[in-house]
């Protein structure tokens, strides 16, 4: 089956003039179709502002584009692709000092509205994300690659350039800040 | 799984669900976006790499009209282009040069060997490998004489088969500048000593008379020390006596001593001037001040040729009158990283320790 939505971006790059001209661009192009979503997830995590994380992934995007020659396990890209989305991420976070600006962020309530609109979900998904963003960038870059891109530690260790056991103390910690941020939260649905 | 596992995941997949669904309405845009992002970022690595290629085209293209080469000019004086001959490779940092024996000999102290060029061609008629570092190279006694710091060593060249015999001043320390004549090689040696070597015995002994020795020059029928303490100094031939009061001068902790026709030319490294004096009377006989401050001197039938650098870098050579030290000419602008100069009539020679290089000038640049 042809992917629809592979066909939408060939359009797309034709209308802009953009030809597919080699395979660089072809590989490219499938990289932001395979990727794109499950990346802005991951920096939308991170930063904490969903704009941003698209223009890092945007940026990841390109420089892998530049950088092509130099990887060597093509069928590895997408590691490629997530550490360079982390390492984007935290020297946004380090070269700005919008760290406190970014915890400060407030989710915007248009956003923290699932598609099937429920109060009781809605003020979980909100408690929780306010706990997330409260965590250091490096703790939230481990929940983010851990519960939404299930990725085993080994791989998180690979995306952060840190050992396997940094990665288990920093999402033990982070567990542990969560579990005291939504104790109640977790006592109800015990509870219930 | 856990309460807390469950709850994250649950909610970690509903906010990005929501990102999600607030980005497929932008999506189109974002690809519009991204396309012409790759686009330009393409264009951009196009037009540099053109740029770069364009620079290395006119780069190789100044290499292969000599645009590049090192040469001279003049300042505040009729610039004289035909002077410099180009760029004699010898090897990795030229520290001295010296004429002897029909020859030129370049002490490479980079690359553990004395170059011998045949002067009147210009051409290096034979690589001389001495090993370690030789810094200092003079001829006397039909020999040619390497001081090599690297190996702690006093070298003698023969000049007819061109090998290399040696003499190890280890127990003294590391030589630093030699000066053959009197029956002997003179050298002072790193840790502030002066050493006499027996030009046949190669016999050594330490000069106990001079405690801080600066240069030694042993010519024109006399030694004479350069101390940092004493001033000049003149020793007997042997090396146990000194022959007349020490005659008084201004040293900066290091300098060179050289033996004109009945005068001594005194320079420190890092003064802006050099010295003549009148080793009959003691009496100071001239000051001349250079462009910058002194690097080498040498002493030719047309007069005393000075290099110096100025602040900015820049390096100068310049002709001054034997007799009075005055300055015959507007001084000279040298390229490159001029550390010694010679003569062999009619050209001087000058190292250029950076370029791995010799150059050769002709002395009519005169008047």
């Amino acid at each position: 089956m042809i992917d629809a939505r592979a066909i939408q971006m060939e359009d797309f790059l034709g209308e802009v003039g953009l030809r597919v001209r080699s395979n660089r661009d072809e590989e490219i192009a499938a990289l932001f179709e395979a990727h794109y979503d499950g990346l802005c997830d991951l920096a939308y995590v991170i930063m904490g502002d969903r704009h941003l994380g698209e223009e890092i992934v945007m940026e990841a995007l390109l420089k892998t584009y530049t950088g092509w020659g130099r990887i060597r396990d093509r069928a590895r890209t997408d590691a490629y692709l997530r550490r360079a989305v982390v390492n984007l991420c935290r020297s946004k976070i380090r070269r700005k000092g919008i760290e406190s600006r970014v915890n400060a962020l407030s989710h915007r309530a248009d956003e923290l509205k699932p598609p099937s609109w429920d109060p009781e979900v809605h003020e979980t998904t909100r408690l929780v994300w306010s706990a997330v963003k409260d965590l250091p960038p490096r703790q939230r870059a481990c929940i983010g690659m851990f519960y939404l891109h299930g990725l085993p530690e080994s791989e998180i260790a690979q995306a952060l350039d840190c050992s396997v056991s940094t990665v288990r103390s920093q999402l033990s910690r982070a567990r542990a800040k969560l579990k005291v941020a939504l104790g109640d939260k977790l006592g109800r649905t015990e509870a219930g | 799984m856990s309460d807390l596992d469950r709850l994250l995941e649950e909610s970690l997949r509903a906010m990005t669900d929501t990102a999600r669904s607030a980005r497929s309405v932008e999506r189109t845009r974002a690809q519009a976006e991204f396309a012409r992002r790759l686009r330009r970022r393409r264009i951009t690595y196009s037009v540099g790499a053109s740029l770069l290629a364009g620079i290395a085209a006119t780069v190789a293209i100044l290499f292969a009209v000599g645009a590049f080469d090192i040469g001279i000019d003049h300042h505040a004086a009729p610039v004289r282009p035909a002077t410099l001959r180009g760029l004699i490779h010898t090897g990795s940092e030229p520290m001295d040069l010296a004429p002897g024996n029909h020859s030129l000999w370049v002490a490479n102290s980079g690359s553990g060997t004395v170059s011998r060029i045949d002067p009147s061609t210009g051409v290096v008629i034979q690589q001389i490998d001495v090993a370690g570092s030789p810094t200092d190279v003079e001829a006397g006694s039909g020999y040619q004489w390497v001081a090599n710091s690297g190996l702690s060593q006093i070298q003698q060249i023969d000049p007819k088969t061109n090998q290399v015999a040696s003499i190890s001043v280890g127990s003294h320390g590391k030589p630093l500048s030699i000066s053959v004549g009197q029956g002997a090689v003179w050298v002072v040696i790193q840790d502030r000593k002066l050493v006499r070597i027996g030009v046949h015995s190669h016999r050594t002994s330490t000069v106990s008379l001079v405690r801080h020795p600066l240069d030694v020059a042993a010519r024109e029928g006399a030694v004479w020390v350069l101390d940092a303490k004493k001033g000049l100094v003149r020793l007997n031939d042997a090396g146990d006596q000194i022959v007349s009061d020490p005659i008084s001068v201004q040293t900066r902790g290091s300098g060179d001593v050289y033996t004109g026709p009945g005068v001594l030319w005194i320079a420190s490294r890092g003064s802006n001037s050099i010295e003549q004096i009148d080793p009959a009377t003691s009496g100071l006989v001239s000051t001349t001040d250079l462009d910058g401050d002194y690097i080498d001197m040498a002493i030719t039938p047309t007069g005393v040729w000075t290099l110096s650098r100025a602040g900015d870098g820049v390096a100068y050579l310049t002709h001054l009158d034997a007799k009075t030290g005055a300055q015959i000419e507007a001084a000279t602008k040298l390229e490159g990283d001029p550390v010694q100069i010679t003569n062999t009539n009619p050209d001087l020679w000058i190292a250029l320790r950076a370029d791995g290089g010799v150059v050769r000038i002709p002395q009519t640049v005169g008047p």
